[in-house]
């Protein structure tokens, strides 16, 4: 799991690190529909200058992200080659059956690879730039408008940030139960399928069973403590929209501008 | 029924210690205080009101609990986060509350943690950062519901020490519910409850005292008294009072020097 790099943070002080969880979201989704847009050489050229200034400014390294793509390389490779073989329309080179390798189809699975790419850095650029908890934050700030249709947008905050609070600590306890299991005889990870279901069972009973005790004691320190409904709250940490939160959507707008005129 | 008949009064600015064994309703008592609990039956009066579910929440934010297991009350993903955990449900303003939380991290010995995070802290820091989120709230009246059982003899004293500070510092009314004994010695008067009644009250040295009485509820005695019992076994002459570690260790020396 250590090569997985894909939604993880790896603490820093670049300019990308700095910058407002909010405007990072947004300008990624921002990227992503730029990508779907782009349709010749020239708009993906402008997506990957894009990509690479965001690198750049995140202070990550390139071949850091490509590694961190390795466990994604049989998806990206079964989705290629799809491309390849059933892609269909100008010059045919070579085909069998159903099977044929068109030139169109071969430019299609080119910028299938390509987009995959731009699209799984970018959001590794987002995780690797952002703490969870900050994610938490964006997410609550940007879904404030859904409070016009009731939506209980301080709830689903309070519900995301004590979630990603108490990961690691179920994982250690996921860890201390198997541990103890281990100890009693339990086999972890051999025999049969249906063996290795039976084993989760003595894992998966006293964590749900902990993890309720859990949640009736959080309940009562936080009544204890003045939660009521999570309204007229005020809030500790604050996200502060800076010059370089603005300066980075311009670039971002900007470059989506161009894209618009050079495409087909 | 938890509790049955169950009647006393705290001082202001008093230590009380209600001790009992497991499954005694010492920590149903603390939850009735609070009002996290209704009573079935009874009166609770804070400050000369009577706790109603109308005035719950107005009473609630002078009483700061810290409970016993330090990982169950971490609310906050960070250590400054949790701190204001109390001062945000009570809608204080945002410059004021750092203010308030830089303070409280300070008064616990937990200031530089600010950012830290719950899985990279001791059992005994995390119960300095729960007691530093009741001290931010600036409350008149502090309960401890077994906040050190689950600490080792180093995070316990310090915790103590700490709240002892406190206490002197802000002339806090404490409530501590404990079955350790030590814990017990350090308050002004304390209450023994049994199966859901008060079976005993008193000074701390008169309680410890009632040695036979204290071991038949199953509560454990102090070190000293322990020290005492041992030597009397062996045939020798004790005094029957209650002796804290110096006097006991003063009475051992003058009585060496007799012989």
């Amino acid at each position: 799991m250590d090569k997985f790099i894909f939604g993880r943070y790896i603490p820093g002080d670049s300019w990308v690190h700095r910058m407002d969880p909010r405007s990072k979201m947004l300008l990624s989704f921002f990227f992503i529909f730029m990508i779907f847009f782009a349709n010749n050489l020239l708009s993906y050229g402008l997506v990957f200058v894009v990509l690479f200034l965001a690198i750049m400014m995140a202070r990550v390294s390139v071949g850091f992200l490509l590694k961190g793509l390795k466990p994604l390389l049989w998806l990206m490779v079964f989705t290629v080659l799809i491309q390849v073989f059933f892609g269909a329309g100008g010059e045919v080179y070579w085909s069998w059956w159903t099977l044929q390798i068109t030139h169109d189809g071969l430019i299609s699975a080119a910028f299938i690879l390509l987009r995959f790419l731009a699209i799984i850095m970018m959001s590794t650029i987002l995780t690797l730039t952002t703490k969870p908890l900050q994610i938490a934050d964006g997410v609550e700030s940007l879904l404030k408008p859904l409070k016009v249709i009731h939506f209980p947008v301080e709830t689903l905050a309070l519900m995301l940030s004590l979630a990603l609070r108490f990961v690691p600590t179920l994982m250690d306890e996921a860890q201390k139960i198997m541990d103890a299991q281990r100890a009693r005889g339990v086999d972890f990870g051999s025999g049969g399928i249906k063996q290795q279901v039976k084993t989760v069972v003595p894992l998966l009973i006293p964590l749900f069973m902990n993890a309720f005790n859990r949640a009736e004691d959080i309940a009562t320190a936080m009544d204890a403590r003045g939660y009521r409904d999570g309204k007229n709250r005020t809030k500790y940490r604050e996200l502060i929209w800076q010059r370089r939160d603005t300066i980075s959507s311009l670039i971002f707008v900007l470059s989506g501008i161009i894209l618009f005129l050079i495409r087909n | 029924m938890v509790l049955d008949g169950v009647s006393f009064d705290v001082q202001e600015g008093e230590w009380l210690a209600i001790v009992g064994h497991n499954g005694s309703g010492k920590s149903t008592l603390a939850k009735l205080i609070d009002g996290l609990l209704e009573a079935a039956g009874g009166e609770i009066t804070i400050e000369d009101q009577l706790l109603t579910p109308d005035n719950l929440w107005e009473l609630r934010d002078d009483i700061g609990l810290v409970f016993q297991n330090p990982d169950n009350q971490f609310v906050g993903a960070t250590v400054a986060d949790d701190v204001a955990f109390g001062l945000e449900n009570r809608g204080v303003e945002r410059n004021e509350m750092k203010r308030r939380v830089a303070e409280a991290l300070v008064q616990v010995g937990m200031d530089g943690f600010e950012e830290r995070e719950p899985t990279s802290l001791s059992g005994g820091q995390k119960q300095r950062v729960a007691l530093a989120g009741v001290i931010a709230i600036r409350p008149r009246v502090v309960i401890l519901d077994e906040a050190t059982s689950m600490l080792d003899p180093e995070g316990r004293r310090e915790i103590l020490r700490v709240i002892r500070e406190l206490k002197d510092r802000f002339q806090l009314t404490v409530i501590s519910i404990t079955h350790d004994i030590e814990e017990a010695a350090h308050a002004s008067r304390v209450l023994i409850i049994n199966d859901g009644r008060i079976v005993e009250e008193g000074q701390p040295e008169a309680i410890f005292e009632k040695e036979a009485e204290l071991l038949e509820l199953g509560l454990d005695i102090p070190y000293a008294s322990r020290l005492k019992r041992s030597l009397n076994q062996l045939g020798i002459q004790v005094p029957e009072q209650y002796l804290n570690e110096e006097e006991m260790a003063n009475w051992l020396c003058q009585s060496l020097l007799k012989k």
